[in-house]
């Protein structure tokens, strides 16, 4: 009995003694928790603002009707409501309203088709008898009012597609984002069709249908139109995002790993310093299995509250993530508001056990160690160099491992982020014995130059390795992480630069503000027509269904500005200009045709208004638009199955001697004449705003590096400090010979500086590796990208000195406490 | 009378007692307090002919065609069914508009069937606006339908009538012929509801049409034949302010009379002074029926889920014709849980002492509150 309670006395003792040991491996592995917690925190939340947002949109339907392409005919209406036994069915025509300078989107429906039992504004059925027979009859979201001043009974002015027209607001209703029907302006349906001149059309019709009633449906509709379950964008969702989703929970558990390590080196210091107190127990009866289970439970209390502290933590830290988080995916991908965060309970639950298990994982070796040496043996020294042998040859074994795994796993993206873990725990292995030997070749060469100091200091550092050396891996493996993720960064901000370089060939572009806004053709001759105008060349944007997907496609006519702004990645140089000029053929971007396995001569399906058109692909280009893919199709070819001729924008090229600036005020008073907004920009300016939104994405990027940082700052400081704390004696010797209390806090500083100093140049192959795998693997892997690597000097200045920095800043303190001790209590401290 | 009301209370909101949570669309509002300015009145008698007035009157606000009957398989398996279609005008004209959804038309259709023996009652509702060919009536040949719910006739009119209906718990696809011309109700066919001027509608009945067909209920096909009663009226305004609702009769009795009786209540329960009735004799004499000619007694009351009480058995005295009938709902449970919410169903008719079988009908019980 006595032998099973002992050592938990022990255990109590030690940690009261060392309240700072304590509370720092708790901060450790809270941190690393709290990671883990917040980064779930904010995918999740993102991904509930995202079904909030969908919900709002479907309402009480489950299913929507759009064409392939452009809008849908109302017959279709007409013949789906007069068929036996109809689905609730909407039509629903959507119009892009300017009101003053704000953008509004105005929703037709019908509502005599609104769905029983299904929520709806009052206001609809209130005012119904008006907005069915008055022209240009709206009811406004009390949110939309509040921001736009429209008022119940107070005739409007506003513009849809460059028509100036009359609005009479009817009536106010309570509703915001997030409600079905809520976000827009309502009207009836023949009220949108008059204002937007689309008489005839819908853009869709939702759908309430039962189970099976889909197929039926799905059967009896024309290939010109599509079925959609609402359900099935959720899919597209989690389709889209996954990638970006995926990066931030490695990150997050990074900064797990470089947490483990903190505790395994919190844990074998805990051991170390206990060693006597072990030989003690294991004397006084403790059994090396008793005294096995102890520390493991010593390790779990720790873990368990560090895990539970780390849950707090991140739930605050999550917020803050959250925000970042919502605004990438808004930026990115589709706008979403940020709801209540939210985390599944299985979330936090998962959290804790990564945390225990990672704690625990990290105390097996020592506590084994301890249990298994003998009374005698544990008094003295460390591990065996057998052991230390072993330790490295399996981290070569993980090392040479990543190579074979990157070869086999084709393009898994778990494969490529179990390469990394594998070449981080490799290196990690590895490491205490390439510290040995960088120190050992330091050694040969310093005493020849002369100087006790700097050879006294070594091997300070050389003889602290076998208790230093877990810490001091977990700085470089932190470091490293820090270096490989900047490479990654860095690379790709400059391909990005130069991609946006290449494609803003021309030097202003024109175009509307909002999604789906569209030019009329007729501005392209007159932007041509304007002097110091050179060439134009318009695009349009627009959604088509490549094989039975849709995606984003550019509509391009021939001409110089065109074919110059893409660099094809496969396939001739001068792919775009000849596809162009042919008006037949398709470019694909570089992750479609990765992520469809396309390339040079591949065919495509293309669904046009009529019959599908297969297209060979002519190229691939870089893109860095979309992560999801997009393509390029010439405007003669366009032309010829589509009717519709609206343009997205259109770039111009200035001769030498225009004024831009005078051009650009000239092109937005003729917008404003039209009673259009007009934005103008300068390639630099879109280039500028590009990289801006970049350099937002990678804000969260960013925030996790620095959480790693700190991660394994706080390991170092608590290595350092437990380190230079036992040997006080050592330094109290120091003194007592002769050093003064300045010498010896520079020869502690110099230790921990020299120790933060081989963390750094540890590092630094292993970021080197990093980066290429997070750029050839991962980032292919997840987003089809090729980026061109660069290494910027300033990088690896920067890591080395954060690394020594961040070990002096650790040694510090204990330092100046050392210095400033008593010498004889130091001296005849037990 | 009944149908007249019961859209009435629509159109003014005097039964928007809405109790459900959020509906899709609220009629009793979205219809409410629009004012007659503009519209036809019906003040005074007009000629009416036929087939020509089976069409709607677009100059008045509201306009119904109503169809009730009680039909019958071979082996006596009993059924009672009821398709309504309102037609209702947002703006007394339109304006020209270039959208084909542009109207001020809009129409509601209620349906329903009674199975009496397995006392089930399904009920439909729709609405649709009279555009794109999705509800409306024409002339030639004779139509009227919201989506696929309709009623067609020949070329100007002409029956046999076909009234074709789908829900999702029953189809009727049933022929109507008359045994009996039109009866022109009230004075002449002018139908006075309340005591301003103006506040009344044009109604006729055709009181039997005898009707044959099948009822698909259940995934069950039954062939039946039994005897409908055809209500049409228009008008632009009816109810006074203190009218509550009503009670209306339309029963065809086994000695080939037929009995058309409305009690309008007043806010108090009392009886306004606007009832009225009309007896058709087997040999076509019409005898009209003053709020003073006849008397109502409920005799049982039934409690609906929302714990409104119908009276649900009643007596009917018309002592100037002999007649002192028991008339009981055949099931108590007919109410239609429409957007206005009210009690219509299938009744026996009996001598009120002997209990004696004398005929059937349909009776409409309207703005009875929980």
């Amino acid at each position: 009995m006595s032998g099973s309670r002992l050592p938990v006395a022990a255990s109590t003792r030690f940690y009261r003694q060392h309240p700072l040991q304590l509370l720092l491996a708790l901060l450790g592995i809270s941190l690393g928790a709290a990671v883990i917690v917040a980064v779930a925190l904010a995918t999740r939340t993102a991904a509930l603002s995202f079904d909030r947002s969908l919900e709002a949109l479907a309402g009480p339907m489950t299913h929507e009707l759009r064409a392939r392409d452009g809008a849908l005919q109302e017959d279709l209406y007409r013949r789906l409501r007069l068929s036996g036994n109809p689905p609730p069915a909407l039509p629903m025509l959507e119009a892009q309203l300017r009101i003053g300078d704000r953008q509004l989107t105005l929703v037709g429906i019908d509502p005599l088709a609104l769905p029983p039992g299904g929520p709806a504004p009052g206001a609809v059925s209130s005012e119904l008898p008006r907005l069915l027979t008055e022209p240009g009859a709206v009811l406004v979201p009390e949110t939309i009012a509040a921001e736009t001043g429209l008022r119940p009974g107070r005739p409007a002015r506003g513009t849809i597609r460059e028509r100036g027209m009359a609005l009479l607001p009817l009536a106010l209703f309570p509703a915001g984002p997030g409600d079905w029907l809520g976000d827009a302006l309502l009207a009836d349906i023949a009220t949108v069709q008059e204002l937007a001149g689309r008489e005839g059309e819908l853009d869709r019709i939702q759908l309430r249908l039962a189970p099976g009633e889909a197929e039926v449906l799905r059967r009896a509709l024309s290939p010109t139109v599509e079925l959609r379950r609402h359900a099935d964008r959720r899919d597209t969702f989690d389709a889209m995002t996954g990638a970006f989703r995926t990066n931030l929970t490695a990150m997050s558990l990074l900064a797990m790993l470089v947490g483990a390590f903190l505790v395994y080196n919190t844990m074998a210091f805990a051991v170390v310093q206990r060693r006597a107190t072990f030989a003690v127990l294991r004397m006084v009866g403790t059994t090396p299995r008793q005294l096995f289970h102890r520390l493991l439970l010593e390790a779990a209390a720790l873990g368990l509250v560090g895990g539970l502290l780390g849950i707090a933590l991140g739930l605050v830290l999550g917020q803050g993530l959250l925000t970042l988080v919502a605004r990438t995916v808004s930026d990115l991908y589709v706008a979403i508001e940020p709801t209540r965060p939210a985390i599944a309970p299985s979330q936090l639950l998962t959290a804790l056990a990564v945390t225990l298990g990672a704690v625990l994982a990290a105390t097996l070796m020592p506590a084994r160690e301890a249990a298994r040496t003998a009374p005698v043996a544990l008094e003295k020294s460390s591990a065996a160099p057998g052991r230390r042998r072993l330790q490295a040859a399996a981290g070569l074994v993980l090392l040479a491992a990543c190579p074979l795994l990157l070869a086999v796993s084709g393009s898994s993206l778990l494969a490529g982020f179990t390469a990394l873990f594998l070449l981080i725990t490799g290196y990690a292995l590895l490491c205490p014995a390439l510290l040995r030997g960088l120190l050992a070749g330091l050694l040969r060469v310093l005493p020849r130059r002369g100087g006790v100091g700097p050879a006294l200091a070594l091997r300070g550092v050389e003889s602290a390795l076998p208790r230093t050396a877990p810490a001091l891996t977990a700085l470089a493996v932190a470091v490293a992480a820090t270096v490989g993720v900047a490479i990654m960064i860095d690379s790709f901000r400059g391909s990005v630069a130069s991609w946006l370089e290449r494609t803003l060939q021309g030097d202003l572009y024109v175009y509307l503000e909002g999604e789906g806004e569209r030019l009329a053709p007729d501005w392209e001759a007159r932007l041509a027509a304007l002097p110091g105008v050179e060439t134009v060349a318009a695009a349009r944007q627009r959604t088509l269904r490549i094989d039975g997907e849709p995606l984003r496609v550019l509509v391009l006519g021939a001409n110089a500005v065109a074919s110059r702004s893409f660099a094809i990645v496969t396939g001739p140089a001068t792919a775009a200009g000849d596809m162009l000029a042919a008006g037949d053929g398709i470019l694909v971007s570089e992750p479609l045709a990765r992520r469809r396995g396309l390339t040079v001569g591949s065919t495509i399906e293309l669904a046009t208004p009529a019959a599908p058109l297969t297209l060979s692909v002519r190229g691939v280009y870089r893109d860095y638009a979309s992560s999801y893919g997009a393509a390029v199709l010439p405007r003669a070819l366009y032309e010829r199955h589509w009717p519709d001729r609206e343009l997205s924008s259109i770039a111009l090229t200035l001769a030498a001697d225009a004024d831009p600036q005078a051009l650009r005020r000239q092109l937005l008073a003729l917008g404003a004449a039209r009673g259009l907004e007009l934005n103008v920009n300068s390639n630099r300016a879109i280039r500028d705003h590009s990289l801006a939104i970049f350099d937002r994405t990678f804000v969260i990027t960013e925030v996790l590096r620095a959480l790693v940082i700190v991660v394994a700052f706080v390991g170092i400081l608590s290595a350092l400090m437990a380190l230079f704390l036992e040997r006080s004696r050592e330094f109290a010797v120091l003194r007592a010979t002769g050093m003064t209390p300045r010498q010896l806090l520079g020869l502690v500083l110099t230790q921990a500086g020299a120790s933060g100093l081989l963390a750094g140049l540890l590092a630094l192959p292993l970021g080197g590796l990093l980066s290429i795998l997070l750029i050839d693997v991962i980032n292919r892997r997840s987003f089809g990208w090729s980026l061109a690597t660069r290494v910027d000097p300033a990088i690896v200045l920067h890591s080395l000195l954060l690394a020594v920095a961040a070990a002096a800043l650790a040694a510090l303190w204990p330092a100046r406490r050392l210095a400033g001790s008593d010498l004889r209590d130091a001296l005849y401290a037990p | 009378m009944r149908r007249a009301s019961l859209l009435l209370l629509c159109l003014l909101g005097v039964a928007c007692g809405d109790r459900r949570p959020a509906t899709g669309l609220d009629v009793s509002s979205a219809l409410g307090g629009e004012a007659a300015a503009g519209f036809a009145r019906a003040s005074e008698p007009r000629r009416f002919a036929f087939p020509e007035d089976h069409n709607a009157h677009r100059a008045f606000r509201n306009e119904w065609w109503y169809f009730t009957g009680q039909l019958a398989t071979a082996d006596g398996e009993g059924f009672g069914y009821q398709v309504t279609f309102f037609r209702i005008a947002l703006a007394p004209a339109a304006p020209g508009r270039s959208s084909a959804w542009a109207t001020r038309q809009v129409w509601m259709a209620h349906v329903a069937l009674s199975a009496i023996d397995a006392g089930a009652h399904w009920h439909g509702e729709r609405f649709a606006r009279a555009a794109l060919g999705l509800a409306g009536q024409q002339a030639r040949p004779f139509r009227v339908w919201l989506e696929d719910w309709q009623v067609t006739g020949g070329e100007g009119g002409s029956f046999p009538w076909e009234l074709a209906v789908a829900t999702e718990d029953f189809t009727l696809a049933l022929s109507l012929s008359p045994e009996r011309d039109p009866l022109l109700q009230g004075d002449e066919g002018l139908s006075q509801k309340s005591a301003e001027a103006g506040n009344a509608s044009y109604y006729y009945s055709i009181t039997r049409l005898a009707t044959a067909g099948a009822i698909t209920v259940g995934g069950e096909r039954h062939t039946v034949t039994g005897r409908s009663w055809l209500d049409r009226e228009w008008s632009t305004s009816a109810l006074g302010a203190d009218q509550a609702g009503w009670d209306w009769f339309s029963l065809q009795l086994d000695n080939g009379a037929d009995l058309m009786v409305y009690r309008l209540r007043q806010k108090d329960g009392s009886t306004d002074r606007h009832s009225a009735g009309t007896l058709l004799g087997a040999d076509g004499r019409r005898q009209a029926l003053a709020a003073g000619d006849f008397q109502l007694q409920p005799r049982r009351w039934w409690r609906s889920e929302d714990g409104t009480r119908y009276p649900v058995a009643w007596r009917l005295q018309v002592p100037g014709a002999g007649l002192d009938l028991r008339v009981e709902a055949l099931l108590d449970d007919q109410v239609m849980d429409t957007a206005v919410r009210y009690w219509e169903g299938a009744v026996s008719v009996a001598e009120a002492d002997s209990d004696r079988t004398l005929g059937r009908g349909y009776l409409e019980m309207t703005g009875y509150r929980p």
